[in-house]
């Protein structure tokens, strides 16, 4: 029997599973808080589940292993690395964030900053950034589903847009139930696949005894691995430290200003269970982690090259040409939940932002939540639909785009945030300057550096986050001198 | 399970979806299956009327030996009856494939397809031989053809229709979710409110902004809610009003099941004249020990016996040591259709109305009698004082000797007797204002029986005060106190049998009044007497005067005071006096 029988079968099973789970959440929801922040009332496991899925995404497993494939235990540095550092300032502000009556973290922009039309901003910057995020998803899910499936890629990305539509539709209950299932096929997944490939190469200690070996061109296009650098932590001089230091205020920051940690702050019963959800989605992202390295690099050593462009393509491909057919449905199915997790998390956050942020907020401040309600879910449709359209027409490197785009939510956010949670009496002014500068810094950084004359491997965030926050704390500095003054 | 609106309606749809998705795969799969047998043997067919025609132009061995070689190794030939080559496959069929040659031998040249072998199984396996006959060569040159059940090919084009079909179940779940849910909205909050509802005093918030039929039931709902709520309210203000009116009301108020057995409501009046609770009163119900509620059921069943016409009642009745007088009404209460429904007695307590009646005739029979007594006295002195003075004349006239003097005496204290008697008489019609102050009880009664000692001793009579010595100062004129314990006691002297006491007690004290008891152990009132003890020259004693009583009354009431006689004949005599005390300013 043809190997896609089994993977069409995996699939099949795959979306039963999330019908099932799926549905739960059009019972219970009632109200916008039910919608956004499942009334508040999540106990630490659903907790957990849905800030790990969350977290996550298709890039992560198909990026990460990837470039674990190609560039060897250096990933660390630039990715987890950075992320868990962007967990642990995650950690420092949940007890502040945790006592604001919100329902959207532009919603406590205007709480804090006393502007309606400082909430609309943001929640337009979120929009831009998740529908963005979204479609690579999609684009990320699709090439997967075409590839076991066999199927033409535009009705893989139906698949992926189909489940995300369904899995988000009925609001952060129904988000949290297909986390649930999510979590554990990513959990079964990633830990069953290091599980096969150390089983394929004969053990931990056998591939670290290969690993040093390694050397030659690993993917088309890329610079030859030298024996040793799979081990280094710059790679070989493929990496420097400032790179390092550049990524994490893309990917580090990013992440600690990400709206779509924040919500499920809000979405937890107290401050105890969020410190709790954070705490053990770290323990358990370190396992996940952990396997995607062992798969990594298993991966280089059972197939040191592969006639592929992107690190992202390397774990589709070496399953299913390197390994038995249930590594590949497995690969398929912990790719499609961890994408569609992903996914439908930021499509919520989409249609609070357009709904709760910018229409209730400008526009028609008392609609009743009934109309909200279905606006919500005319939103889910529409904020599917625009990425399922970008998709059609993929970006470029998924986690790369994935940077970019967290670093505009970090020079966006990161100030704004702290600065409401921390200081007395933040001034809107200081946080429009702020935002406002650190958007101009990485456009202007982006279109110089990366397509203009002068490149550099710098991450654009950096230079953002650093204008912006000169720019929030100066105007500040400046505001509390001149009111001094006078 | 309780299955949800949007659950019913989602499962009939996504059933159709699938049944649809099913079909179509099925009908798709069978379609594309014939298709798939009929193309392979048209194909073999093919090669086999070229094999064929290649062996008509070249029959030598090795040509023969080339298509064979070209046709594979699963080719059957046979030759004239024999079997020249028979692949593995189809060795089991080696006698079945003779015998389609010699039937295929009388027709000519011709091309047969026969089944061979087809499995038992679900998903069917078969075996075909399709064969071409040259009878000029007496050839027959076969391929067998074997069908999977599940070709890779059709596989390969079901796997479309299946995930065509899973997404179509998707989105078909999907819209129809929203859908229901949409639809149902109404209708959810409609089962909220109702639930909110059931157990009363619930509020209820319906916005419903839809115009379709579930909106307008919706809106009638809420609408009907509101109109329900509304006249509950009324009905709530008016029952809490009959209540209010059931329990205030100074008249006792019992209602019974029509039967009069049992009793259905009673007010907290008639606890109050019954000194029953509403349950005591519901539980002793017509029994015989308590007789007002025997009497009360009694008035019921006769109200059944006279055809619902009003039963009027007055009872006058002991309650321990006190009379108590109801008077009633029993009446049927009736339904707005004129039906009779229970039975309701109404009563009061006219125990007060009906003594202050009796105290109204004996004031004015009092009154009457002062007119005479006065118009009477002032004719019968004037001449009594002449007979007096001609008495003493003629006594001074009349030889001394005993026996005139004797009848001197008598006829002068006769005259003093009508004397005292007239002035009993005029200070009885006389209305005298009285100067009240306060007085102590002990003294005025400490007063007096130093006068009534001597009397005492000659009856053998004991006079017992069992008054504190705290009491409260009365607010009466001094010297009608002092009156009216005298002749209360005379006259209890009068009763009492030689060797029994007298005593004097306080009966009950209040903040305003203060009752004192004088009681004897003589022969008694006799009932039918009671009434008119106060009555002026009543008297039992043919030595009495009869205004002994009249007068103590008399000032009783101007000291605004009441005066009650308990009497049990044979067992004595209790006059209770009430008084009020001196208030402090």
């Amino acid at each position: 029997m043809p190997n896609w029988i089994f993977y069409v079968l995996a699939f099949l099973v795959y979306s039963v599973l999330i019908l099932l789970f799926g549905y739960h959440g059009f019972d219970k929801t009632k109200h916008l808080q039910d919608f956004y922040l499942a009334n508040r009332s999540l106990r630490t496991i659903p907790s957990v589940c849905t800030f790990l899925a969350t977290w996550f995404s298709a890039a992560s497993m198909l990026g990460f292993t990837g470039n674990v494939y190609t560039f060897g235990l250096s990933t660390i540095l630039y990715s987890v690395l950075a992320w868990f550092a962007g967990l642990s300032i995650i950690l420092l502000f949940t007890k502040r964030l945790k006592k604001y009556d919100i329902v959207t973290i532009p919603e406590f922009f205007r709480y804090r900053y006393n502007s309606r039309i400082l909430q609309a901003l943001t929640a337009l910057v979120l929009l831009g950034c998740y529908l963005y995020y979204i479609a690579m998803q999609i684009w990320g899910v699709g090439i997967v589903i075409s590839n076991f499936l066999d199927i033409p890629y535009t009705m893989a990305i139906l698949f992926a847009y189909v489940f995300i539509l369904y899995t988000t539709f009925g609001g952060m209950y129904s988000v949290v139930r297909t986390d649930s299932l999510h979590v554990a096929l990513i959990i079964i997944g990633t830990v069953g696949l290091a599980w096969l490939v150390l089983d394929h190469v004969g053990g931990l200690r056998e591939l670290f005894t290969q690993i040093p070996d390694i050397a030659g061109v690993p993917l088309a296009g890329f610079r030859e691995t030298s024996p040793g650098a799979m081990l280094d932590p710059y790679s070989n001089g493929e990496f420097s430290l400032l790179f390092y230091i550049s990524t994490f205020f893309g990917w580090g920051l990013g992440l600690s200003a990400n709206p779509q940690y924040s919500v499920r702050i809000l979405a937890t019963r107290d401050e105890r269970t969020a410190i709790r959800m954070i705490f053990f989605s770290a323990l358990l992202l370190l396992l996940i982690y952990f396997a995607c390295l062992i798969t990594g690099l298993g991966a280089r050593v059972i197939m040191p090259s592969a006639p592929l462009t992107s690190p992202d393509e390397a774990l589709p491909y070496f399953a299913k040409n390197f390994m038995n057919t249930i590594f590949g449905c497995v690969v398929l199915i912990s790719l499609t939940s961890a994408a569609v997790s992903t996914a439908n998390s930021q499509l919520l956050i989409v249609a609070s932002s357009s709904v709760h942020d910018i229409y209730r907020n400008l526009i028609n401040p008392g609609a009743s939540e009934e109309k909200l309600l279905l606006y919500n879910r005319l939103a889910i449709v529409l904020g599917a639909s625009f990425p399922l359209i970008l998709a059609m027409y993929p970006p470029m490197q998924l986690l790369i785009f994935g940077s970019y785009i967290w670093g505009v939510v970090a020079v966006t956010f990161l100030m704004p945030l702290i600065g409401g949670l921390f200081l007395n009496k933040p001034s809107y002014t200081q946080a429009v300057i702020s935002i406002l500068g650190g958007l101009l810094t990485i456009i202007i950084w982006l279109t110089w550096f990366a397509t203009g004359p002068i490149t550099t491997n710098l991450h654009p965030a950096m230079p953002g986050v650093i204008a912006s926050a000169i720019l929030y704390l100066g105007v500040g500095f400046y505001q509390k001198a001149r009111e001094h003054r006078a | 399970m309780r299955l949800s609106i949007e659950r019913k309606i989602m499962i009939p749809f996504l059933l159709v979806v699938l049944s649809l998705t099913v079909t179509i795969a099925a009908v798709a799969y069978w379609g594309g299956y014939q298709f798939y047998v009929n193309y392979r043997m048209n194909e073999i067919r093919k090669v086999l009327f070229k094999s064929d025609q290649f062996l008509l132009n070249n029959n030598s061995a090795e040509e023969v030996t080339t298509l064979l070689e070209f046709l594979g190794e699963d080719v059957v030939l046979l030759e004239k009856g024999r079997l020249v080559r028979l692949p593995p496959l189809l060795e089991p069929y080696s006698k079945l494939i003779i015998d389609i040659s010699r039937g295929m031998s009388g027709r000519g040249q011709t091309v047969n397809d026969t089944l061979l072998y087809r499995s038992d199984s679900l998903f069917t396996e078969t075996l075909w031989l399709v064969a071409l006959y040259s009878p000029d060569e007496d050839r027959l040159i076969g391929l067998p053809v074997l069908i999977e059940p599940f070709p890779e090919p059709l596989l390969f084009f079901q796997k479309y229709i299946l995930l065509v079909g899973l997404l179509a179940g998707m989105l078909a779940v999907e819209i129809t979710l929203f859908l229901s849910h949409h639809i149902t909205i109404p209708i959810k909050k409609l089962v909220g409110v109702c639930q909110e509802l059931i157990p009363g005093g619930g509020t209820y918030n319906l916005p419903v902004t839809r115009n379709d039929e579930i909106g307008i039931l919706a809106n009638s709902f809420s609408k009907m809610i509101l109109r329900i709520e509304e006249n509950l309210h009324e009905i709530k203000n008016m029952q809490q009003f009959n209540d209010a009116l059931f329990s205030s009301i100074s008249t006792g108020i019992i209602t019974t099941s029509y039967d009069g057995q049992s009793i259905i409501k009673a007010n907290p009046t008639a606890s109050k004249i019954l000194k029953l609770s509403e349950a005591e009163i519901i539980e002793r119900w017509g029994e015989d020990n308590h007789e007002l509620l025997s009497l009360m059921k009694r008035h019921c069943l006769e109200l059944r016996r006279k055809s619902g016409a009003p039963v009027l009642w007055e009872h006058n009745i002991k309650d321990g040591e006190e009379n108590l007088c109801l008077s009633g009404r029993t009446e049927l209460v009736y339904d707005s259709e004129g039906k009779s429904i229970a039975i309701m007695l109404l009563f009061e307590d006219i125990t007060d109305k009906r003594r202050f009646e009796r105290n109204m005739e004996r004031v004015k029979q009092l009154a009457s009698f002062g007119e005479i007594a006065a118009s009477l006295a002032h004719e019968i002195r004037n001449p009594l004082a002449g007979i007096k003075t001609c008495s003493q004349v003629l006594a001074d006239q009349l030889p001394s000797d005993i026996r005139t003097n004797q009848l001197v005496t008598a006829m002068s204290a006769e005259i003093d007797r009508i004397n005292g008697l007239i002035a009993n008489m005029l200070s009885l019609a006389r209305p005298q204002v009285p100067n009240r102050t306060g007085v102590c009880l002990n003294d005025s009664l400490h007063s007096i029986s130093r006068l009534i000692l001597r009397v005492l001793k000659e009856k053998q009579l004991y006079l017992e005060n069992r008054l504190s010595a705290e009491l409260p100062q009365l607010y009466v004129d001094r010297d009608h106190l002092k009156q009216i314990l005298l002749n209360l006691i005379l006259n209890a002297i009068k009763a009492s049998p030689s060797g029994s006491t007298i005593k004097v007690s306080l009966h009950s004290l209040s903040s305003s009044h203060l009752s004192f008891v004088i009681s004897d152990e003589g022969k008694g009132i006799p009932p039918e007497n009671l009434n008119k003890i106060f009555q002026p020259f009543f008297s039992t004693d043919p030595d009495g005067s009869g205004l002994g009583l009249s007068i103590v009354h008399r000032l009783i009431d101007e000291n605004c005071g009441e005066i009650d006689v308990i009497s049990e004949t044979g067992k004595g005599t209790q006059m209770i006096v009430k008084l009020p005390i001196k208030t402090e300013v």
